[in-house]
């Protein structure tokens, strides 16, 4: 394409040319990732009905996945409740000095966006960027290309396991994360705002559609954070260069499909609970 | 293998303690209660911002919980003879069952500024009945603060109108107040010495009476004289009150017995005929009356010497001739026959 454009180059407005070109081409590129990122999503799901089991990996990837990332998500998600508790309450005293339903709320957004959310956003970077650089060597390597002479389809091979891994523990790892993310919640609550954890455990704000909407984000970040850094994995070129190229886009791309599901997540939430 | 083994049992403890959290939020959030519950309607105009799933709480502890709001569009409950437009239906923790009784007044109030609302129950007096399962209560609407506000907005609203519109007549009346306060405050800076003098004699003439007033109460109130006047006043009315039973009972009695004499005088007949008695009985009088006074009359006749008897009676000389007349009829007896 970009050969047809270059007679145009050479008019005086060739800059605005260019520019329009790159556009274009990002586009293009967009739309080509999109439908083979498409792709890998439907043969994923195709394997996971139809694929061949290997015994132990599941295991295995659930492992390194999960209980690898319990020590860090545990870490982080609570310095970001005791922030986010701790940034609330002052808020809150400058409208009302009254804290009693700080951990109601607190409560609800954890179980509705926040636990799933922010948890799904620190496992896309410690395992987004595993599958990616693992994947990405192995392209590199021409580890899969050897598969695919094998017959065997590296998405049923390498995606497949790490998908069904990844849905089953960022699920668990969220309702950890949550749980933490709570417990830190309380404990600034009592040591900053003397809110009794009695008072801050008020659980009267949460329904079952939050419930059923943090659960929905659940089961769709952990099935979007291996898929797009599986992709990204797979479309590596170049030598180890590529690779560090392929974990990076892992990271941000599953970081911008987390947050874009998270937008259209909330919203059919919305429509369906009717707030 | 070992490490296998040691894998499989390291994912299987994350994923169960997971979803042993989650299973224990679930199980808390759901209010799981194992405490047997019971329940009551109450009855409401406007429950305000209550919501089902609120607590019921005693003295803030809580209670049980509201399970369902009823709108019922002000229909007439044939079993409490109430319109009715929203009636709550609450669980009520057994346990407290006791404590609840008839009178008990169930309102909605919010806990804090801005917290959540929930229903309150004051539990009632332990002279009552306890409260019954099932029963219908009229509940005590929580305040309308937009109606409290509106009302009040419209209070202001008049107030700063009239205000507005009398803006002269209210800065006359305070230049008037002004003016009164200070002639007031001239009088009284003028009069200093007068008042302090009548303030003083007030105060000798209130020690007085007060000096009075004891002596008075020594002299008439605490006087052991009273005290016995008291007393025997007091006797005096006991003695009173005992005997007047009696005497009322005797009173009764002659008047019980007078009005059966004049229940037999009572007819018409007997009294014409008592009446005509008493006429005949004077006519009598009257007539002895004039007996009495012709035999009188006789008397006198007769002691003034008239007539026959009178001048037998009354007359010497009559006696002398019939004594001699005798004496002379006995010396002579043939004078009865013959004649000298």
């Amino acid at each position: 394409m970009s050969e047809e454009l270059t007679p145009t180059q050479e008019a005086p407005s060739s800059f605005f040319w260019g520019n329009v070109s790159a556009l274009g081409a990002t586009a293009i590129e967009l739309v080509v990732g999109a439908r083979e990122l498409y792709s890998v999503f439907v043969r994923t799901l195709y394997y996971v009905v139809r694929g061949r089991r290997e015994k132990g990996v599941l295991l295995r990837q659930m492992y390194e996945i999960g209980n690898k990332s319990v020590f860090f998500l545990t870490v982080t998600m609570g310095a970001l409740g005791m922030i986010l508790v701790y940034q609330a309450g002052l808020q809150a005293a400058r409208v009302v000095p009254d804290y009693q339903m700080l951990g109601a709320t607190y409560l609800q957004l954890l179980i509705r966006d926040l636990a799933a959310s922010l948890g799904s956003l620190m496992l896309a970077t410690r395992v987004g960027a595993g599958i990616a650089a693992e994947i990405g060597s192995m392209v590199v390597t021409e580890q899969v290309d050897a598969l695919r002479m094998c017959a065997a389809d590296p998405i049923d091979f390498l995606i497949v396991p790490r998908f069904l891994a990844s849905m089953i523990m960022t699920t668990v790892l969220v309702i950890w994360a949550g749980f933490v993310a709570f417990l830190a919640g309380a404990a600034t609550a009592y040591f900053a705002f003397d809110v009794m954890p009695q008072t801050f455990f008020n659980a009267r704000m949460v329904t079952s559609a939050d419930f059923a909407t943090g659960f929905a984000k659940c089961i769709a970040y952990g099935a979007a954070i291996p898929i797009v850094s599986g992709y990204c994995g797979l479309s590596t070129f170049g030598g180890s260069e590529g690779v560090g190229w392929a974990t990076t886009r892992a990271v941000v791309n599953t970081s911008l499909a987390i947050i874009i599901l998270n937008f259209f997540i909330s919203s059919a939430s919305f429509v369906i609970f009717a707030g | 293998m070992a490490q296998e083994r040691s894998i499989e049992v390291k994912v299987g403890i994350l994923i169960l303690v997971s979803f042993g959290i989650l299973g224990a939020f679930v199980l808390v959030m759901g209010g799981l209660n194992f405490e047997k519950t019971y329940p009551v309607f109450v009855d409401f105009d406007n429950p305000g911002g209550l919501q089902s799933g609120a607590p019921v709480k005693i003295a803030g502890v809580k209670v049980g919980k509201v399970q369902q709001l009823e709108f019922r569009g002000g229909q007439i409950d044939p079993k409490t003879g109430r319109r009715t437009l929203v009636r709550v239906k609450c669980a009520i923790e057994a346990r407290v069952r006791d404590s609840i009784h008839d009178d008990a007044d169930f309102y909605v109030t919010t806990q804090g500024v801005l917290g959540e609302q929930f229903l309150a129950i004051e539990p009632g007096s332990n002279t009552k009945p306890v409260l019954a399962e099932n029963s219908v209560l009229k509940g005590i609407d929580p305040p309308r603060l937009d109606l409290f506000l509106a009302k009040g907005y419209e209070l202001l609203d008049t107030t700063m109108a009239g205000i507005r519109n009398n803006r002269e007549l209210i800065s006359d009346i305070a230049v008037n107040t002004a003016g009164l306060l200070k002639g007031l405050n001239n009088v009284v800076s003028d009069n200093r010495d007068r008042i302090n003098r009548t303030v003083a004699n007030v105060e000798e003439l209130s020690t007085e009476a007060n000096a009075l007033t004891r002596e008075a109460r020594a002299k008439y109130v605490n006087n052991p004289k009273i005290d016995r006047t008291i007393e025997n006043v007091d006797r005096i009315s006991a003695d009173l009150q005992r005997d007047t039973g009696p005497l009322l009972r005797d009173a009764k009695e002659a008047l019980a017995n007078l009005s059966r004499a004049s229940a037999t005088i009572g007819g018409e007949a007997e009294q014409a005929k008592v009446k005509k008695a008493l006429d005949d009985i004077v006519q009598l009088a009257a007539r002895a009356n004039a007996t009495a006074a012709d035999a009188q009359a006789i008397v006198t006749h007769i002691k003034t010497g008239k007539g026959t008897v009178g001048a037998l009676l009354m007359d010497e000389q009559v006696y002398d001739d019939v004594q001699e007349m005798v004496r002379d009829l006995k010396h002579n007896p043939w004078k009865f026959l013959w004649k000298e």
